[in-house]
């Protein structure tokens, strides 16, 4: 009885400890949580210059259906991001006049 | 959605994932930024955190609608020929999240589908999530975040929400909700909101201040922001444990 107490759970800590003892695998951890590296820096390319069309003029590229981040400006500017466009590139580099900020997807 | 710091800082996609979700960097110090709760992680500025500015999603439709004199991100032919998100079948794919197959045990704590869909507020020390399946048949919720009162509007038809300030604590506001041509609608004595961006439509009232918020999967909410109170349209938003 004794014995299998102690068998359990040295067995388990064999176990989870292994792969790292035959460096098999290295995993990079942040605060506990594992940081999966998927893709090389920026393969997504993230926009730095956006250019901003009016409405009346993206009226032909937009869809009804279209799902968009919407942001107003300080001085009261609307601006608009298609999410599907934001698949394609995840951040944004913006501004409204001297504020910069972000879109991120 | 975040302010950046003024000057010439620019952020670059990483390649990597944390915690199911986008990880950043900046292209002055290399610094990794996590994107759900703006703080960096990893480099020379670990531990500092990025300023939210409010945003909301809600279709193209919807927005034109509301901001007819809006200004659109130009496209190029690649995103011209778009009809759909480029991770459609990922998100019609209930059993794939992230990079992990299944968060089960999360799944049986929250009762939530593995692709549910939540509105997440945070402020101060605490935090909210309204999931929008139980926000259906509640277009206005009134609740507290960080012990101030504030007001949720669900849109069902445009599949969003937006959270707003409500008064003080001392003098709380209550709204009721109301649909019209223009899409939904607070209701505050004799001040009428547009319910998604907060413009006073009717009245004499204040403007209503949008809390930072973010639509996310609730998984990638909920790792980070462990602590959040999940909302019922029995219970309001509860703690945990």
């Amino acid at each position: 009885m004794r014995h299998r107490r102690l068998l359990v759970p040295t067995a388990a800590l064999w176990l989870a400890t292994a792969p790292f003892a035959f460096g098999q695998i290295a995993e990079d951890r942040i605060e506990g949580d594992v940081i999966h590296h998927v893709l090389p820096k920026d393969r997504i390319p993230a926009i730095d210059e956006p250019q901003l069309v009016l409405a009346r003029d993206a009226v032909e590229f937009m869809r009804d259906d279209e799902p968009v981040i919407g942001v107003v400006g300080p001085d009261g500017q609307a601006r608009c991001y298609s999410a599907w466009q934001l698949d394609l590139h995840e951040i944004v580099n913006d501004r409204f006049g001297d504020q910069p900020y972000m879109v991120t997807w | 959605m975040y302010s950046r710091t003024k000057g010439a800082d620019t952020f670059g996609v990483s390649g990597k994932l944390w915690r199911e979700a986008l990880v950043m960097y900046d292209r002055e110090t290399d610094t990794l930024w996590s994107q759900i709760d703006g703080r960096a992680i990893r480099g020379d500025r670990k531990g500092q955190r990025l300023e939210v500015y409010p945003s909301v999603m809600m279709t193209w439709k919807e927005w034109v609608k509301r901001y007819p004199e809006t200004q659109v991100l130009a496209k190029d032919e690649r995103a011209r020929r778009m009809t759909q998100s480029v991770y459609a079948d990922y998100f019609q794919d209930g059993g794939k999240i992230g990079v992990r197959k299944s968060i089960p045990e999360l799944q049986k704590e929250t009762g939530l589908a593995s692709k549910e869909k939540l509105l997440g507020l945070s402020h101060d020390t605490d935090a909210i999530g309204l999931p929008f399946s139980r926000l259906k048949g509640h277009p206005v919720v009134h609740a507290q975040l960080a012990e101030r009162p504030i007001v949720i509007a669900f849109d069902e038809a445009a599949d969003t929400a937006r959270a707003f300030w409500a008064g003080t604590a001392e003098a709380p506001r209550t709204f009721t909700a109301r649909r019209s041509d223009a899409g939904l609608q607070l209701v505050s004595g004799d001040d009428v909101y547009d319910a998604l961006t907060g413009r006073r439509l009717e009245g004499e009232g204040p403007e209503l201040a949008p809390l930072p918020s973010q639509v996310s999967y609730w998984y990638a909410w909920y790792s980070f922001f462990p602590r959040t109170r999940l909302w019922s349209p029995e219970a309001g938003a509860v703690k945990k444990r």
